[in-house]
């Protein structure tokens, strides 16, 4: 044995653990929820189940309760990433600077997305009823009260507050790690040229945070469109009121677990996928072009240095 | 390097027969294993165990284990199913038994009782765990009716007479809804509607098959929702509270129709209000709803003599005693709740109304139709251009459209 195979095989086994880990309890999950979507699966009747091919996904292009679902969730996804991403740049920003007290802001920050979402929905619950603080707050400004979860029309954007609420925190940790990795003479010059802090941030922090950029959108909306429980505590499960937090996960699992159709909770699954791959493929696509620029900054500064 | 991956074999090697070891060790025991799976509830968990704890005594060759299963009881159980790995006995509550007996995953208990012992249950409690071989699958643990709560210093304020049919109920709730008082507390599902449904002559399921868009459940609806948007009655959601039982005790309301299960809640939430409690107003005739709880078999147990004998002990009329003096629910053997109302007179009445309560059961798709009605009365309460026929139309369209998929 050679030393390259020796090391290959010590390697293997290095990476074993988590290797099996994904293998049994995510990768072969897919697999075989991806073979159940070609099938007509009853949960509870494993042995009548059926190869129906195609027929849960003609099922899915004719379900309107999916595009309703996959509407839902669209929505959710498209208001909830720009804005959480806009606020964990600006917390990362500040919680970058020399301020006192720095510590505490980062970790107050960050807890709530160590907080389990359970917890968080029923706190929010608590907090959005017609009762509640968020109501009497926004009384004294004249705003009428209402149920935020029970109205239709607040329903969705009680889930978006509360994910956003929840996931700024670790994504301004990215941003953080980013904005520590900006070399500072870059500000240097800048202020030497003359550069406002607000024109630095735009010209500089932005543009070089570009990479954890794509990272945080991408991961974001990866999260967002497979938006799950927030839905399903809000509802109780059911997606109302009025079908306004079914999203498509929440469909999928009613569909599967409800009336016990894996199979076609499965195509909805793959349904799901095929969105999301869509969009991550595009949204690398559009960052790769605007990658130029910060590449372009790096020259100047070679060439000036 | 060698060294470091010779020792990483060795104590994964090391792990993995240790963990079959574990398996091992239960098979050479004598002892017979059966486990018994019940909600999470330390209510429940607390009671359960000391039961199995009293079957142990007495039968020193079983051992029970107890399982709470946290989180979606029937999920997991369903998952569970799949893979063959269920618990021997676990709880099988009537609106979802349609399923699990559809698909044979239920053991019969036709020869667990007596003939004599099985008289002494309520057959309406019987029927739900019946199939449609009316094989019996489940037998019943306890169960809960549905009646009205009222709040008598608010009655007595206003000269009030106890309603007993629909037009007293809509005059008093009238009469009450003032001083920021709603006359009525519903909670607008078909878990607290059912009952109006059935006083008005209508049903739920006719021939196994769910029947939601029933002109007499319809009619029923439009009095219920009707009570709601005069203003009479408001939903839980629309006050502002969790629960019926919140706007009750809190007097934010003088009315509610609830399950004896308030009760107990009542003494944690206001235990100096002084309320009462009596039949639900009918129409044509007097009804209520049921909801029942029943032990079950696995069809994939190893023991199945030992697992009966074990739930002839659970629903015995003395273990249901105990069951009951906790205080929640009802036991569901006829003896023991005559026992049952000596020992608490003022839950009387929804031990009375064991034989006019319909199931909370709809067959194999019990949850779609809970969902789906769900849907449509929220859809008439929050969108004033449905009418309930439109929105029951709907959802019995959505419902057949899932059982035909079944």
């Amino acid at each position: 044995m050679n030393k390259k195979t020796q090391e290959n095989i010590d390697g293997w086994i290095m990476v074993a653990p988590i290797v099996i880990l994904m293998l049994v309890f995510v990768i072969g999950p897919a697999i075989y929820s991806f073979i159940l979507s070609f099938q007509d699966y009853n949960m509870l009747k494993p042995d009548k189940s059926e190869w129906v091919w195609l027929g849960n996904y003609k099922e899915l292009i004719s379900d309107p309760n999916f595009y309703q679902a996959l509407y839902n969730t669209l929505k959710y996804s498209i208001i909830v990433v720009p804005v959480q991403t806009a606020i964990a740049l600006l917390l990362a920003t500040v919680a970058n600077q020399k301020i006192k007290g720095k510590t505490f802001f980062r970790v107050a920050y960050y807890i709530p997305a160590v907080t389990s979402a359970v917890a968080s929905a029923a706190m929010f619950m608590f907090l959005f009823n017609t009762n509640g603080i968020a109501n009497k707050f926004l009384g004294i400004f004249g705003f009428e009260a209402v149920s935020w979860f029970n109205d239709p029309t607040y329903a969705l954007p009680l889930a978006m507050i509360m994910a956003i609420w929840s996931t700024v925190g670790t994504q301004m940790l990215v941003f953080l790690a980013g904005l520590q990795d900006i070399p500072r003479e870059v500000y240097e010059a800048s202020a030497i040229d003359g550069a406002s802090s607000i024109r630095s941030f735009f010209s500089i922090t932005v543009p070089l945070l570009s990479e954890k950029t794509m990272f945080v959108v991408v991961v974001g909306m990866i999260g967002t469109l497979q938006m799950f429980d927030q839905a399903f505590i809000i509802s109780g499960g059911t997606g109302g009121p009025l079908g306004s937090t079914t999203t498509v996960v929440l469909y999928l699992y009613n569909k599967a677990f409800g009336e016990n159709r894996l199979g076609y909770g499965s195509a909805v699954a793959v349904g799901l996928f095929i969105v999301i791959f869509t969009l991550t493929v595009l949204q690398k696509s559009f960052f790769e072009e605007d990658e130029n620029k910060p590449k372009r900054l790096g020259k100047r500064r070679k060439l000036n240095g | 390097m060698k060294k470091l991956s010779f020792l990483f074999i060795m104590t994964t090697l090391a792990l993995g027969i240790v963990g079959c070891s574990d398996n091992s060790d239960q098979a050479s025991s004598d002892k017979i294993t059966l486990t018994i799976a019940t909600y999470s509830d330390p209510f429940e968990v607390d009671i359960v165990t000391k039961q199995a704890e009293a079957y142990m005594s007495n039968n020193p060759d079983v051992e029970l284990i107890i399982e709470p299963i946290s989180g979606d009881f029937w999920e997991v159980l369903k998952t569970r199913m799949v893979s063959n790995n269920e618990p021997d006995i676990f709880y099988m509550d009537i609106f979802q038994a349609g399923q699990f007996i559809d698909a044979e995953k239920l053991a019969s208990l036709d020869d667990l009782l007596a003939d004599e012992d099985l008289a002494d249950f309520e057959p309406a409690l019987l029927n739900g765990f019946r199939g449609q071989d009316d094989v019996l699958y489940g037998i019943p643990k306890d169960f809960s009716t549905l009646a009205l709560y009222y709040n008598e210093a608010m009655f007595a304020e206003a000269g009030l007479k106890l309603p007993t049919t629909w037009s007293e109920l809509e005059e008093v709730a009238k009469a009450l809804t003032k001083d920021g008082v709603v006359g009525l507390s519903l909670q607008n599902g078909i878990d607290r509607a059912q009952p109006f449904f059935y006083s008005n002559g209508g049903s739920m399921m006719k021939d196994g098959k769910p029947t939601l868009n029933d002109p007499k459940n319809i009619e029923a609806y439009e009095y219920w929702i009707g009570l709601i948007k005069d203003g009479y009655a408001q939903t839980p959601q629309q006050l502002g509270v969790g629960w019926d039982g919140d706007a009750f005790a809190s007097e934010m309301v003088a009315m509610t129709i609830e399950g004896n299960w308030m009760v107990n809640s009542m003494l944690e939430l206001a235990p100096d209000l002084e309320y009462g409690v009596i039949p639900i107003p009918y129409k044509e005739k007097p009804a209520s709803m049921q909801f029942t709880v029943a032990y079950s078999m696995s069809k994939n147990t190893d023991y199945p003599e030992e697992a009966k004998d074990v739930i002839r002990f659970l629903t015995s009329s003395e273990q249901q005693q105990v069951v009951a003096d906790a205080g929640r629910s009802m036991p569901s053997r006829t003896s023991a709740l005559e026992e049952f109302k000596t020992k608490w007179p003022e839950r009387e009445v929804f031990a009375d109304l064991a034989p006019i309560a319909s199931e909370f059961n709809y067959g194999v798709i019990s949850s779609t139709v809970v969902d789906e009605t769900a849907k449509a009365m929220e859809k008439v309460l929050l969108d004033d251009s449905v009418t309930v026929k439109e929105a029951f139309d709907t959802a019995q369209a959505n419902i057949d459209k899932a059982l035909s998929k079944q």
